[in-house]
């Protein structure tokens, strides 16, 4: 599993890199310079590649001596999603992008609100009261006491 | 003029009370995901019209201030730090809060932070010459370097692997290189999306690479953990132990404060640059670096201080040229133009009553900050007492709307999911989050600073040495890079050892 | 000190403004009102003259009209991002926002189709004409030194103070230009902004900048700076002795970028003439003038009719300087 995960790394990598190299093809130059928009662009491609060998060289490496994978990370140690809920949360953060500016943001962070509470264990019951309450705390600090702007939608009528 | 005098011109009911009101302004502000301290101070800028120059500058100040320092609180419980700095330590900060220790960490976070401000106005008041001459130096050639010697950190704040290090600060790079570039002002990996040529900005980023990992990994749990509830410390306990690791790292503080004042003194990028070097300096000389990233105190206090002394560093280059490093010193400088006060060389003589006046206002807000964020951090760590199923979607809700209050653009939701999804994935592949913000921060600064000393030189690569500071800074950062090139190397073609002998290698790496 | 603005003017627009007053039809009431919360769209960052200059107007209307103005700064893409924003807002008065200069350069190179004609100019409340400024230790001591250096050294003396492109580049390659010079004599370094220019600059990093005198002002009055230069044709007030344009280039080179309060485009002419009557009231007032004086900028105003009549002007001259100096798409 490790080593096919680290496969599956340094190829993604190497993806990107080779994306950003042929992107970078049509950048202008600067006059009277040999290098220009594309220069970074192309030394970040190369350390992605010598970052994806040295993933790939780890992993063989491991695979080898049976050890278990090198890195024990800072970070959280990989964890199993399930598909679902991960996807649900996913999925919430596109719909409110998608439905702020149409919704409103009273009924878009509602939605969000009533949907999320169950995928992280609540009751309909508490979905529906959070639902109800927080929309409206939220956008009284935010747009009433700090002016932050934020679209009215379907409410425009009862705009204040 | 000693400390003491600077804060009797500042001890009046009126100021007082200014920095009262302010301090707690601030601490809110700072603490609520999305509200910043440059939003602060410009809903701040009608009020100062009612205000004497004193009282306006105090105010101003004490709001930043406390904002910044408050970014180390949402980072503590939500895991959406309100700064960049306060990026390079939210890992710890957030994980010694998930374990029962929120208010013990704030605290001591909150002592580094009033102490390192302290010692940030010292500096300033006694160094300005000293301070001047650096920042009266500092061209593009120094600041690529500073931003160079940044980025070497990225091998101190990330794993033990080194290539997944380098593939972390790689992808951040190139998150950085998303926008109209400096040299010809081509569009780079914006899809046609004309939002996207400001690059993708810190906050949107922060906020899907570090919260909303964090939700969906979260999500997972599912019903089993919903009614799972973090523990607080009592407050008394909390104090009592922040005092305790406080003490035993005094030193780290000073380190920091003095390192933080100065950094945040040079133009550009001051206060980031302070916290992430702070931190992997910090883990550099550690006892312990491999707690560090895991939930480890020291990282935190070293961090924090150098954020808060860089705010303080950061005021010279606006007091002594009126050249405002950021968004914040900049409308402050606007507010204290209309009180009448003129940036300049000589300003400690011409306007001294109100330089001074700043500098208390700086001392009292730092000690005012002990009461009035503490007070912040005992209500704000409340939050974490509430079940799992009712703060996760407050936080999921605050997430996104922190990003949207930032640019009033949907385009930062979508920030958030890309870098969310990606941050997801890094996890996956067992790669370290802390190098890739590095580089999203730093890579725009280096590359900026690189094409236009490039330009200025006309491709002369030897123009980066050309000049005093940019020379010793060059040398010192070639110097590091050839070390942590040579150790990374060695440590990578060491052949893999069972359990015990790798560890030696990464104390030979580290220490 | 209010200033007529009219001699800006230049022929294309005079004959330009028969045309346009004929097919504004004159609003009878002016007494439109807001009757909720306005969004105030700034195009450009917390902190700059822009910025500073519509936070004080929009505290200002909403005192004057008791309903919240709401600041919002959408940056991005040198100003097309909050353009647009204005642009395409419903015409119904409750979003208006700060046009810039850039409304007649964004076209020009490029960026976007957007023009002056898809905006509702309301009135123009700051103008600001560029400079050219050198450090205090600069051989240099007036603008004929400079241009005679760069004329005999082409390529030798780099100056800075905003993108490539930006309107500052333009006042320096457009002033090389009107001069019979090559634009690109002097090399153009790009930068942030303003600020990290003069930074620049005092840290001997350039030769000179070029941007809003008012921006350099303390800088100037401190003796960091030396101004050689103002692009304009009257002095400002605050600093009365820098050499105009006007007077020692043989072109009359000037240049200067402006701050307007506009609508999205079709604003109701109603709505329009209630906010421009507002604003004329705002930059009468004492506060106002307050404001200016503090900043070292001069108080100017110019309504509907007159600022559509210069935004027309001034995207003819600044698209002819930007084909000029080879930057249009």
């Amino acid at each position: 599993m490790p080593l096919k995960r680290d496969l599956v790394v340094g190829a993604a990598l190497t993806a990107l890199a080779i994306f950003m190299i042929w992107q970078s093809q049509g950048f202008p130059r600067i006059r009277a310079m040999p290098y220009g928009p594309d220069l970074f662009p192309r030394i970040i491609a190369g350390g992605l590649i010598l970052a994806a060998i040295g993933i790939v060289i780890e992993g063989l490496r491991n695979a080898r001596s049976g050890a278990a994978t090198l890195s024990t990370a800072t970070s959280t140690p990989p964890v199993h999603y399930a598909a679902l809920s991960f996807v649900g949360v996913a999925a919430l953060v596109a719909g409110f992008a998608l439905l702020l500016p149409v919704l409103g943001f009273h009924i878009a962070a509602a939605l969000v609100v009533v949907l999320a509470v169950p995928i992280f264990g609540g009751s309909l019951l508490l979905a529906l009261v959070m639902g109800g309450v927080v929309p409206v705390v939220l956008h009284y600090i935010f747009y009433s006491l700090m002016r932050v702007v934020l679209p009215w939608g379907l409410l425009t009528p009862i705009a204040w | 003029m000693d400390l003491f005098a600077l804060l009797a011109v500042v001890l009046t009911p009126k100021i007082l009370g200014t920095v009262f009101l302010c301090t707690l302004y601030g601490a809110f502000v700072g603490a609520m995901p999305g509200l910043t301290a440059t939003m602060a101070v410009a809903l701040l800028v009608p009020f100062t019209w009612f205000m004497d120059p004193v009282q306006a500058a105090a105010a101003i100040v004490a709001t930043t201030t406390t904002a910044i320092f408050a970014g180390d609180i949402s980072g503590a419980v939500l895991k959406i730090p309100g700064t960049p700095a306060s990026a390079a330590y939210v890992e710890d900060s957030y994980r010694l809060s998930q374990s029962g220790h929120p208010r013990s960490t704030l605290y001591s976070a909150l002592f580094a932070s009033v102490v390192g401000g302290v010692i940030g106005v010292t500096i300033l008041m006694f160094a300005t010459p000293t301070l001047t001459y650096l920042s009266r130096n500092f061209s593009s050639d120094e600041a690529f370097w500073l931003a160079a010697l940044g980025l070497s950190c990225a091998v101190l704040v990330g794993g033990p692997s080194v290539p997944r290090n380098f593939a972390s600060l790689f992808i951040g790079l190139a998150i950085a290189t998303v926008g109209i570039d400096v040299a010809v002002g081509h569009p780079r990996f914006t899809f046609g999306n004309v939002e996207l040529y400001d690059g993708v900005s810190f906050i949107p980023a922060m906020i899907g690479m570090f919260a909303l990992s964090e939700l969906l990994r979260n999500a997972v749990g599912g019903r089993q953990s919903s009614r799972l509830r973090l523990t607080v410390e009592p407050l008394r306990e909390a104090l009592l132990t922040a005092a305790r690791q406080f003490a035993a790292l005094w030193k780290n503080v000073l380190r920091s404060a003095t390192g933080g004042t100065f950094i945040g003194a040079l133009p550009g990028a001051g206060a980031d640059v302070a916290a992430w070097i702070a931190y992997a300096v910090s883990r550099r000389f550690s006892r312990k670096p491999e707690a560090y990233g895991r939930g480890h105190i020291e990282g935190v206090v070293d961090g924090g201080a150098a954020n808060n002394a860089a705010v303080a560093g950061a005021w010279t280059p606006a007091l002594v040229f009126g050249i405002p490093g950021d968004s914040v010193t900049a409308i402050a400088i606007g507010v204290l133009m209309m009180k009448g006060l003129t940036p300049g060389p000589d300003v400690l003589n011409t306007d001294s009553a109100l330089v001074y006046a700043i500098f208390g206002s700086f001392l009292l807000a730092n000690l005012m900050m002990l009461v009035t964020g503490g007070l912040v951090v005992a209500m704000a760590t409340q939050v974490l007492r509430v079940p799992r199923a009712v703060l996760m979607p407050i936080i999921l809700i605050l997430a996104m709307l922190g990003g949207y209050a930032i640019s009033g653009s949907t385009l930062a939701i979508w920030i958030i999911l890309v870098l969310g999804l990606l941050a997801s994935a890094m996890l996956w592949a067992d790669i370290p989050l802390a190098p890739a913000i590095l580089g999203i921060v730093l890579g725009r600064i280096v590359e900026d600073n690189f094409m236009v000393s490039m330009l200025k030189a006309r491709g002369d690569l030897t123009e980066f040495f050309a000049r005093d500071i940019a020379a010793v800074l060059g040398a010192i950062t070639l110097t590091i890079w050839a070390i942590l090139l040579y150790r990374a190397l060695r440590s990578f073609i060491a052949p893999a050892k069972p359990q015990g002998s790798r560890d030696t290698t990464r104390d030979n790496t580290d220490r | 000190m209010r200033k007529p603005f009219t001699r800006f003017l230049g022929q294309s627009a005079a004959a330009g403004l028969l045309a346009v007053t004929s097919t504004a039809a004159f609003a009878d009431t002016c007494d439109w009102t807001p009757d909720r919360a306005v969004t105030f769209v700034v195009p450009w960052g917390a902190g700059g003259g822009t910025d500073a200059n519509s936070r004080m107007l929009a505290q200002m209307l909403e005192q004057k009209w008791e309903v919240p103005f709401n600041v919002v700064n959408r940056t991005g893409g040198n100003g097309v991002t909050g353009h647009s924003a204005i642009s395409n807002a419903d015409a119904d008065g409750l979003t208006v926002g700060a046009v810039t200069v850039e409304i007649n350069t964004m076209h020009w190179v490029g960026l976007t189709d957007m023009t002056y004609e898809n905006i509702s100019p309301i009135a123009l409340i700051d103008i600001v004409p560029s400079s050219v400024l050198v450090a205090a230790d600069s051989p240099f001591e007036s603008l004929g030194d400079v241009l005679e250096h760069a004329r005999e050294n082409p390529g030798d003396l780099t100056a800075s103070g905003t993108s490539l492109g930006g309107i500052w580049h333009l006042a320096l390659a457009g002033m090389l230009n009107a001069e019979g010079m090559d634009p690109e004599s002097i090399l153009w370094i790009p930068s942030q902004g303003a600020a990290p220019a003069m930074q620049e600059l005092i840290a001997g990093g350039v030769d000179m900048v070029t941007p809003a005198l008012s921006e350099g002002r303390s800088l100037v009055d401190s003796g960091e700076l030396r101004a050689l230069a103002y692009m304009h044709d009257s002095p400002m007030e605050a600093l009365p002795d820098v050499p105009l344009t006007a007077d020692v280039l043989d072109s009359g080179w000037t240049l200067a970028a402006y701050i307007t309060i506009s609508g999205p485009e079709g604003l109701p002419d109603e709505i329009a003439c209630a906010y421009e009557q507002a604003v004329q009231d705002i930059t009468e007032s004492d506060e106002w003038a307050e404001f200016k004086d503090s900043r070292g900028a001069d108080n100017v105003f110019m309504g509907r009719e007159e600022l559509r009549d210069y935004m027309m002007a001034q995207d003819a001259a600044l698209g002819e300087t930007i084909q000029a100096i080879g930057l249009a798409e």
